[in-house]
């Protein structure tokens, strides 16, 4: 539980307060969307919680070094960009498993396609972007951010020394 | 799946329990692995409700912003805002408010949808999408790891290429939807 995330409710409460009090009718109405938007995704993202606790325990991190501990070539990055796209969960997971893979003899620009990857792409997520967005939207936005991963590592590799 | 036609949400509710794939195969796989490695699975179930409880409160935000959203903003703002007509504008503004969001992003869709449906273009949503790999609140921490030279000109790379990828992402939609 972060402060971002506080201050977000703080100012969702206040919002919907003050639109009771200029509107009874349309904050009865926000209530109503938001509770069935609500309630209607609750499965879905109940369902990826669960899922990123098998993920979290049954893929060990070991995998990722075993893999990634020494890797520096262009077939390396693939790899990389693949396993960042699988990784879920916070960038506080994400930093310091970078810091790692850099200590253990990565290349730096194989290390910053893995963290792009992580936050811009997650396979595990595919289903409510779908869900969401439309079978070619997310084709499309999942292709072009991997393109930009590589990219990412592209210019680390050129600029970072 | 209208949230406004006026069904019973505890109705909604347990409808899109039935039908929601993604629960289905976690439950699946919860009992299969039961079977496997007892103890890992009640970990995992721990970590997967830790999870939950972490981002509970941004759940709920999102749900109220989409109702607030739906009530508040007409569609000719976000037109304004986000539409063909803000032009360049209206994409490095959506990778500003890409920046600022935090959470994981199968959260903020909602949000997302509601920007589409009023108005907003494809480029726009897609850059916010982009730029909120940037996430701002980390940067100091991720800097202590590994240095603010990487964090810059990773989260600098990051934003850069959210401007360049809602155009791309647009022009590859429209291109698919039209041969389709």
């Amino acid at each position: 539980m972060n402060v971002m995330s506080i201050i977000y409710f703080i100012i969702g409460v206040i919002w919907i307060f003050y639109t009771f009090k200029k509107d009874k009718k349309s904050g009865k109405q926000a209530i109503r969307i938001a509770l069935n938007n609500f309630l209607s995704r609750l499965p879905d993202i109940f369902g990826i919680f669960l899922l990123l606790g098998i993920f979290n325990e049954f893929v060990p991190k070991s995998i990722v070094f075993k893999y990634m501990g020494n890797a520096r070539g262009a077939m390396d990055h693939i790899l990389a960009l693949l396993f960042g796209s699988l990784a879920a969960g916070p960038p506080a997971t994400a930093y310091p498993l970078g810091e790692a893979l850099i200590i253990k003899g990565a290349a730096i620009s194989v290390v910053a396609v893995f963290l792009a990857s992580w936050v811009k792409i997650g396979f595990i997520s595919l289903g409510i972007e779908l869900k969401s967005f439309g079978k070619e939207f997310v084709i499309w936005r999942n292709l072009v951010g991997m393109v930009s991963c590589l990219l990412i590592g592209l210019l680390i590799q050129l600029f970072y020394f | 799946m209208s949230p406004d036609r006026p069904s019973h949400p505890i109705v909604l509710f347990l409808e899109k329990t039935r039908t929601s794939k993604i629960l289905w195969i976690a439950l699946i796989l919860y009992i299969t692995l039961y079977f496997v490695n007892k103890e890992k699975t009640l970990h995992a179930i721990v970590y997967g409700l830790s999870i939950f409880e972490r981002t509970f409160l941004i759940f709920i935000s999102v749900s109220l912003f989409v109702g607030l959203l739906r009530v508040w903003v007409k569609p000719g703002l976000i037109k304004k805002l986000f539409g063909k007509e803000a032009g360049l504008r209206g994409i490095v503004t959506a990778s500003f408010v890409g920046t600022l969001i935090v959470g994981p992003f199968y959260l903020i869709f909602p949000i997302l949808e509601e920007l589409l449906s009023k108005g907003a273009r494809i480029a726009a949503v897609a850059s916010i999408i982009s730029a909120w790999a940037i996430k701002t609140p980390w940067i100091p921490y991720g800097a202590a790891f590994l240095g603010w030279k990487f964090i810059i000109l990773f989260n600098g790379g990051l934003f850069l290429f959210s401007l360049v990828e809602g155009y791309i992402i647009e022009l590859f939609v429209l291109r698919t939807r039209k041969n389709v």
